[in-house]
């Protein structure tokens, strides 16, 4: 029973993935297309952020948005109603979306290939950080009322994305939270992080400001 | 998370690399980044499940933690980050790009000649 051969691989297993990201994001960027990824848990904030974006970011640039749920298609309506062009991709139980399921969105996308290209996440705070999607940037969206150390509690999402907006500052009062400390939570991790806060104002217009000193989030968005 | 899936790819890759031999995988190794999001139980437990009536069946697969390695942005030293804040123990900078502890890789394969009567 003695081995007799060894085989040496280095085999990286989730290789078929991030070659499919690499190359979608390469078709996006030959179509003139800059995507940016969203992600979060449930209710984080991150269509509320979209429907307040899409607005201020056609005043610049054509826009679409690729909405992943589970189920139902009212996150694609939305992002219609704020004037964007927008597809649903339900992915009927999976907790995450891919590269291949967004390349078919995009497909699928009606008329003019959009200048910005907004991905929304199935909400989830862990397993979309496992599968890029061809984004150029990616982006977390943590809200004040998940927990002050959400950040420190689910590392790869800081560590691997290039920005986290910290949404519902508004209610930090009321869920005994300081945004101030998870935003230096953020910087302490990845310093190369932006970092922005997010709220509805006493009007009821929902503002976002850079908690790092940087530019402002759409400008950044835009590149 | 997504064990499963990722079982079944090792799987694929192992079966690839070991077509054609008279020779018949008796186990893989298989290194997982602390980063990655995998649960090593559940891999070992996908592994077993699917490589039923494979001519993999009789492969056991072995499970290596990969710790994380950054690169520091400023002298370009590579390091074992401990706690936040990742410090460069070289020059001290805190910038840095993590360049190893993300994937999940199949590193090897030992095999064994069959027996014959």
């Amino acid at each position: 029973m003695s081995i007799v051969d060894t085989i040496d691989l280095d085999c990286v297993v989730q290789e078929e993935d991030i070659q499919r990201s690499d190359a979608l994001r390469s078709r996006f960027r030959a179509e003139g297309v800059r995507a940016v990824g969203l992600l979060g848990s449930p209710g984080s904030g991150k269509t509320t952020l979209l429907e307040a974006l899409v607005p201020a970011a056609m005043k610049r640039r054509t826009v679409a948005v690729i909405e992943g749920d589970i189920a139902t298609d009212s996150d694609a309506q939305r992002m219609r109603a704020a004037g964007a062009v927008s597809v649903e991709l339900n992915t009927d139980g999976a907790c995450h979306l891919d590269a291949a399921m967004v390349e078919k969105a995009y497909g699928e996308l009606p008329g003019e290939k959009p200048e910005l290209l907004l991905i929304e996440n199935v909400g989830n705070l862990v397993c979309p950080v496992d599968f890029p999607v061809g984004e150029e940037l990616r982006i977390a969206v943590i809200s004040t009322a998940e927990g002050e150390d959400k950040p420190l509690k689910y590392p790869a999402a800081v560590l691997r994305t290039d920005g986290v907006v910290i949404t519902k500052t508004d209610l930090a009062p009321y869920v005994r939270v300081d945004p101030a400390k998870m935003a230096a939570y953020v910087r302490r991790m990845n310093p190369r992080s932006r970092v922005f806060f997010s709220r509805y104002t006493p009007e009821g217009a929902l503002e976002t400001v850079p908690a790092d000193g940087g530019s402002p989030l759409l400008d950044w968005i835009l590149g | 998370m997504h064990e499963a899936s990722l079982a079944a790819r090792v799987l694929r890759i192992a079966g690839a690399a070991a077509a054609g031999r008279e020779t018949r995988v008796v186990r893989i190794t298989v290194s997982v980044g602390e980063l990655a999001g995998v649960m090593p139980e559940a891999l070992l437990f996908a592994f077993d499940a699917l490589k039923k009536n494979t001519p993999l069946a009789g492969a056991s697969l072995v499970l290596e933690k990969e710790r994380m390695c950054a690169r520091c942005g400023g002298c370009g030293a590579e390091y074992t980050p401990g706690g936040f804040p990742y410090l460069c123990p070289s020059c001290g900078s805190n910038v840095f790009q993590i360049v190893r502890g993300e994937d999940v890789s199949v590193k090897k394969m030992e095999l064994k000649q069959d027996e014959h009567c």
